[in-house]
């Protein structure tokens, strides 16, 4: 069997390798507590207990696996779905092996997708994971590409929350950069709003709103 | 058009509606002896084994003519993930702080539904006659990470990497179901509001609860968006928390208590782990088919429930929870909260411990702690919050976006 060989490369810059034993192992903090101890808020005791702190992360290589065509065409902004030959069902996000009992397994064949589609669904998300948060608010939105059977997901930008709805129509677009990663596109509106939400509701959903920007604000400054 | 996908030819047990009810005692699948909850909250005094010990001293206690290591003969323990303490292979570890050494122990891992199916393991083991007496429970120990990272973690039960590398988070996900829902059935965020409002409510009569006060459907609406439209108030918890039961089959149970309840269905199924290949995103279908085998399995169907425990995560997913089990019609979710009927004193009432939403949810440990629930509302012994002749329990344990759904009933049986 021929040995794998590496076709095209970006290796990680150097400060990235220092990443996974950053301050590894290292107790930096700690704390001496003393509180309530006890199952049941009537019968508790004062207790002492410590906390340390001490920080951990970690640098994976993911595989992209059978479908790692899809990726590598995101790089080129192509974007790729996966077609069973058996049925005609269409993914994308792509499936190695279609998803049907009845047509067992059958290895799926690459199709060019349209980059347009329909707004399935959406939110405005006010919290996130640690690397999202100076992003907030920001809408994530299913959407289903002409002819896909799926959804994909990726952010609704170029449009305020409150006018954001269901089923309305989408445009994919690709970020100027992309470097392989679901994130390389996201979704534009294709036309006016539907404006089905009434000015009261939109007013309501963007007062709501309103405590989130000021906390990006105050906590990232922007 | 809402509904997207057409994998028929995989949903044809969903189809069929739930059967007739048929009033006839079935043999029971296991027997539950005792329970044991710690309690929820941020217990950042506790290892997550000290919280598991928490849980089954009370177990222990409630239950005097049970000798643990004499007796116990298995232990399955539910945990979603090794991340939150940066402990993996915790059974071992857990047998031997219960004092249960050598007895065989494993793990289960279904994200939030890991303790629902460390049940269904237990219910195996009891049912073979492999084992006789077992421990099951589940335990996290979520708040040693902050809350982002937290999210993180959770969010590593959607889909990788198209929703988790996008920031989808679990209130996102829910998010998503809930606009879904809105659009095609016109479900309100007032609707959503009441489910909070009810479950906090309902907290305040549960001491183990991690939240202990009444809100309104103001607060709701006003509260802080997470996940628009959920609002802070719609979200569950991250708590640290432990619950456990002992089960055992319905001979032994008689030489440990007077009052036993009998597991007497049991269901099971799954749905896709993305969101974005489901057939039906406004549905529970996993719930559905978890739900009409184990109402086949108990002949019991869902207008014989007197008390239940779904799994409210986000107050959309008991709207959903309340159409999946049958409890009204596909789309009438919202109505049934408007019309009281899930209220304590109303005909069906649901998540009287205050639910994920208030009494917290501490992943791992919370399918056993809804068993807990309604072990103890079927025994007489839910206190200020007991529905009164309680004889049929359910509960609803979802693991993800609703991708796993594990549904069992009980029955009284002094």
């Amino acid at each position: 069997m021929e040995p794998d060989k590496v076709i095209k490369e970006k290796k990680p810059e150097s400060k990235w390798s220092e990443w996974g034993r950053l301050g590894k192992w290292n107790v930096v903090g700690y704390k001496i507590i003393e509180g309530n101890k006890g199952p049941r808020p009537d019968k508790l005791q004062r207790a002492r207990y410590m906390l340390v702190n001490r920080p951990w992360d970690v640098m994976y290589e993911h595989s992209y696996g059978l479908v790692s065509r899809f990726f590598e065409g995101l790089m080129e902004k192509k974007l790729f779905g996966t077609k069973c030959p058996r049925c005609g069902d269409v993914f994308c996000p792509p499936r190695a092996h279609c998803w049907r009992n009845k047509c067992k397994l059958t290895e799926t064949e690459w199709i060019d997708m349209p980059m347009h589609g329909t707004l399935h669904c959406f939110t405005v998300l006010g919290f996130a994971g640690e690397a999202f948060l100076s992003d907030l608010p920001f809408i994530l939105a299913y959407a289903r590409l002409d002819g896909a059977n799926t959804l994909i997901v990726g952010r609704l930008v170029g449009m305020d929350p409150e006018d954001v709805e269901c089923d309305m129509k989408v445009n994919v677009k690709f970020v100027d950069q992309p470097t392989g990663n679901p994130m390389d596109i996201y979704f534009t509106p294709e036309g006016p709003p539907l404006n089905r939400r009434s000015s009261e509701e939109k007013a309501r959903m963007r007062k709501q709103l309103e405590p989130i920007r000021a906390w990006v604000k105050e906590r990232f400054g922007k | 058009m809402r509904r997207v996908f057409r994998r028929s030819d995989n949903l044809g047990r969903a189809q069929r509606s739930i059967i007739e009810p048929v009033k006839v005692m079935t043999k029971p699948l296991a027997t539950i002896v005792s329970a044991g909850v710690s309690k929820f909250g941020a217990r950042s005094g506790m290892y997550a084994r000290e919280l598991f010990v928490e849980a089954a001293q009370e177990a222990f206690e409630r239950c005097p003519n049970l000798s643990p290591k004499k007796h116990i003969d298995g232990l399955f323990v539910g945990q979603m993930s090794e991340s939150y303490e940066h402990q993996a292979h915790v059974a071992p570890m857990i047998a031997d702080w219960v004092g249960l050494l050598p007895v065989p122990a494993f793990r289960t891992e279904a994200a939030c539904a890991s303790s629902g199916i460390a049940m269904r393991c237990a219910i195996f083991a009891i049912k073979s006659g492999m084992h006789d007496i077992v421990l099951v429970g589940g335990v996290e120990k979520m708040t040693n990470r902050p809350t982002s990272a937290a999210t993180e973690y959770l969010g590593m039960a959607s889909d990788f990497p198209f929703e988790q590398w996008h920031g989808v988070t679990f209130p996102g996900i829910f998010a998503m179901m809930a606009t879904a829902h809105m659009a095609k059935y016109g479900t309100t965020e007032e609707q959503l509001a009441k489910v909070a409002v009810k479950n906090h409510e309902n907290g305040t009569l549960n001491p183990k609860a991690h939240l202990q006060r009444k809100i309104t459907v103001g607060d709701v609406l006003a509260s802080r968006p997470v996940a628009w439209p959920l609002k802070l108030y719609d979200c569950s918890l991250i708590s640290d928390g432990a619950s456990c039961l002992v089960l055992t089959n319905p001979k032994l149970a008689k030489k440990f208590t007077d009052t036993p309840v009998h597991i007497v269905g049991s269901g099971h199924a799954q749905d896709t782990l993305g969101l974005f290949e489901r057939d039906d995103i406004t549905s529970m279908n996993a719930t559905k088919l978890a739900a009409k085998d184990a109402y086949e399995m108990g002949k019991i169907n869902a207008k014989d429930i007197d008390v239940a425990e779904v799994h409210d995560c986000f107050t959309i997913a008991e709207i959903m929870a309340y159409e999946a089990l049958g409890f009204c019609k596909q789309g009438a979710g919202g109505k049934l909260i408007d019309d009281g009927v899930t209220n304590l004193g109303g005909k069906i009432p649901v998540n009287t411990s205050g639910g994920l939403k208030a009494k917290g949810h501490p992943v791992g440990a919370t399918g056993t702690a809804q068993a807990s629930e309604i072990y103890l509302q079927l025994t007489g012994q839910a206190g200020k919050r007991q529905v009164e002749g309680a004889e049929i329990g359910l509960t609803q344990n979802i693991g993800g976006s609703a991708s796993t759904a594990v549904v069992q009933l009980y029955r009284r049986g002094d």
